[in-house]
């Protein structure tokens, strides 16, 4: 579920030049199926019922449903006849020889594998995205038989099998009645064309023949409509297979989270340490010489007033600079807007900030939204080589977009621990996804999203 | 008398130079992480050493290993150890070998200019010289045998870590000379500290005893 919603973010992101993209991509499965276009019929009529039972059957769409329907009983016929034998075989040799455990696995695997062909037809012809069941998670000192062994008890391993092997009949059997009900309207209306029944037997059978052709598009609906059923029954991810992967995305995201704090806190008191401690530490040094001077050389007192001075002033400008990193009060009392404003200003490469928000986001995610702009820009001055840079914040649905970008020279790659991995966990922590896209030569492309909707 | 520093802030270094060359200690090398400091040291053999504990690269406890592997090299230099904050345990360890010519001391104390150099003459001199603040600290965990200590002993046994002479000792107390005395015959023979021992070595055997209780 993660790999498929990092492909999401890649297609959604701006178009970067081509070549080796370090991208890191982290982030909620939800927000990526939230994206998708929702289903739409050409033809359309405000009553719900004319809807489903008339325009819908007829629709373009239900024609290449239908298709897909013929596709259905292809791919199940290939299933049957493919894990039938296997599992005949499977069967005889973990008799004869004991070799149960290693055909079974394979033969879970080979189901797994017509089940992903089966995935494809449902995206393809019915616009329906199913997630197989989730591999099994072994801990890696298995090994061998042992692994094996595991793989074959995993509770979800066996559905795509059970799919492969339902499949067939009763796809078959959808496809038989539809099949049947437009021969008998055929048959039926053909019937009083070539005027072999009597007069009064005519009307009944004309009436049935007619009424059964205009039925039959929805006949055939609903046997599309149980074969996707039954693959979202079968081989699709259960609910406890969600439930299972959505607690292990939390933990990871959480963990993610409590990492992030804890850096930042780390960040925190290196920079009063080492910045600011110091320098509060020489300035008190000059103070203490100045007033062991004053009495006996007022000159180099004086001398090392003016420099303590300076410093105490310089130290004043650091606090404040330290302060705005830890977390500017302009954020929450004028907005992301009035924030980056500032932000931007004292930046030495020139940026251009375009906002379009019509409502505030929560203030959680403005304050993710900053830091990654904040961090962004930091990179742009020390890393990128830029002469320009480009900050875009925007509403994409309910969730928050930032992106930033400059015209450097690209290579930023995130390093454990480092500014970039940072902020995709403390993205991460809000179910955003963040990804960079930063191929030798740029130029730099950083963007987050992040969900506001729950 | 030649001193070598070891900070990693520049600024600060300058600072602790100008304040040692007004006392007309030289100062040989200004350097910024442990190894450095260790090379300096093999180059120069000055007698004293200024070391920041926190330096470059990990920004952990560099200065205070440097300063070990120092002691364990080059027994005769004395070391100044300076810390942003006070660590019992980093006293501790500093202080696990020879205890002479060795001082540990808060940071900011170098703003206090005439107690900062004599507390670098003192340790130069063969003194060790441990911060008020780590006496503090120590005197905070209340276990035995320090819990046999009466708190004007206790007040006593701070100053004495700080390395004071008993005429010193009774000008912070307002006491006299002969109630100091008392005193510190008494901590040493609750410390169970042999009275052959020269008297300057007990006291700092002293100091050492309450770090490692």
């Amino acid at each position: 579920m993660m790999k498929g919603t990092a492909a999401a973010i890649d297609g959604t992101t701006p178009k970067t030049d081509g070549g080796a993209c370090p991208t890191i991509g982290t982030g909620a499965g939800r927000s990526a199926e939230r994206g998708r276009p929702p289903y739409r019929w050409r033809v359309r009529s405000r009553n719900p019922v004319v809807q489903a039972v008339i325009v819908g059957p007829m629709s373009p769409r239900a024609w290449w449903e239908a298709v897909g329907l013929v596709v259905s009983l292809l791919t199940g016929t290939l299933a049957f006849a493919v894990l039938v034998p296997v599992l005949l075989v499977t069967a005889v040799v973990s008799w004869i020889v004991g070799l149960g455990t290693l055909m079974m696995a394979w033969t879970l695997w080979l189901a797994r594998w017509l089940a992903g062909v089966d995935q494809r037809r449902l995206r393809v012809f019915n616009g329906t995205s199913l997630a197989l069941p989730p591999e099994p998670e072994l801990a890696p000192e298995l090994a061998g038989r042992h692994r094996r062994r595991a793989v074959v008890q995993w509770p979800s391993a066996r559905r795509p099998l059970w799919y492969g092997l339902v499949h067939l009949p009763a796809t078959g059997l959808a496809a038989c009645v539809a099949a049947t009900w437009l021969a008998f309207s055929i048959e039926f209306t053909g019937l009083f064309i070539g005027g072999g029944l009597g007069p009064g037997g005519q009307v009944v059978v004309v009436v049935l023949g007619v009424a059964g052709l205009l039925v039959w598009p929805l006949v055939v609906r609903l046997a599309v409509a149980a074969d996707v059923a039954l693959a979202q029954s079968l081989f699709g991810a259960s609910r406890r297979d969600e439930l299972s992967s959505e607690v292990r995305r939390l933990s990871e995201t959480r963990a993610l989270a409590v990492q992030s704090a804890e850096a930042e806190r780390r960040r925190i008191e290196r920079d009063l340490h080492d910045g600011f401690q110091p320098k509060l530490v020489s300035l008190a040094l000059e103070l203490g010489l100045a007033k062991a001077h004053f009495d006996s050389d007022p000159a180099s007192a004086r001398s090392l007033l003016d420099q303590a001075h300076r410093e105490a002033k310089t130290a004043v400008e650091d606090l404040r600079g330290l302060v705005r990193g830890i977390h500017p009060s302009v954020l929450d009392e004028r907005g992301l807007d009035a924030a980056l404003s500032a932000l931007v200003a004292s930046c030495a490469v020139p940026v251009e900030v375009q906002m379009r928000l019509d409502r505030r986001p929560d203030r959680v995610s403005e304050a993710a939204a900053y830091f990654v702009v904040a961090e962004a820009i930091t990179n742009v001055t020390k890393h990128a080589g830029a002469t320009q840079a480009w900050v875009e914040a925007g509403w994409s649905g309910d969730d928050l977009r930032v992106i930033v970008r400059d015209d450097g020279h690209g290579g930023a790659m995130p390093v454990p621990g480092g500014g970039l991995d940072g902020l995709a966990a403390r993205v991460a922590a809000v179910d955003g996804t963040f990804s960079v896209f930063s191929p030798p030569g740029g130029p730099t492309t950083i963007e987050a999203v992040i969900p506001c909707g729950r | 008398m030649r001193a070598v520093i070891a900070d990693d802030s520049v600024l600060l270094r300058e600072g602790i130079a100008r304040l040692l060359a007004e006392d007309h200690i030289e100062v040989v090398a200004g350097v910024g992480d442990g190894e450095a400091l260790i090379d300096a040291v093999a180059d120069h053999q000055p007698e004293l050493a200024v070391i920041d504990v926190r330096m470059p690269p990990g920004h952990r406890d560099e200065g205070l290993r440097a300063a070990i592997e120092i002691r364990r090299r080059w027994p005769e230099v004395a070391l100044l150890v300076l810390s942003q904050f006070v660590e019992e345990r980093y006293a501790a360890e500093l202080l696990a070998g020879d205890t002479r010519g060795i001082g540990y001391l808060l940071k900011d104390r170098v703003a206090d200019v005439a107690e900062f150099v004599d507390a670098v003459r003192r340790v130069a001199g063969g003194d060790t010289v441990l911060d008020p603040e780590v006496v503090r600290q120590l005197l905070a965990r209340s276990r035995h045998p320090l819990g046999r200590l009466t708190p004007r002993e206790r007040e006593v046994m701070a100053l004495m870590a700080e390395g004071r002479s008993n005429a010193s000792i009774a000008d912070a107390l307002v006491v006299s000379m002969g109630a100091v005395e008392k005193h510190v015959a008494n901590i040493f023979v609750k410390l169970d500290l042999p009275p052959d021992d020269e008297d300057r070595h007990r006291r700092v055997m002293a100091v050492v005893r309450y770090l490692n209780s």
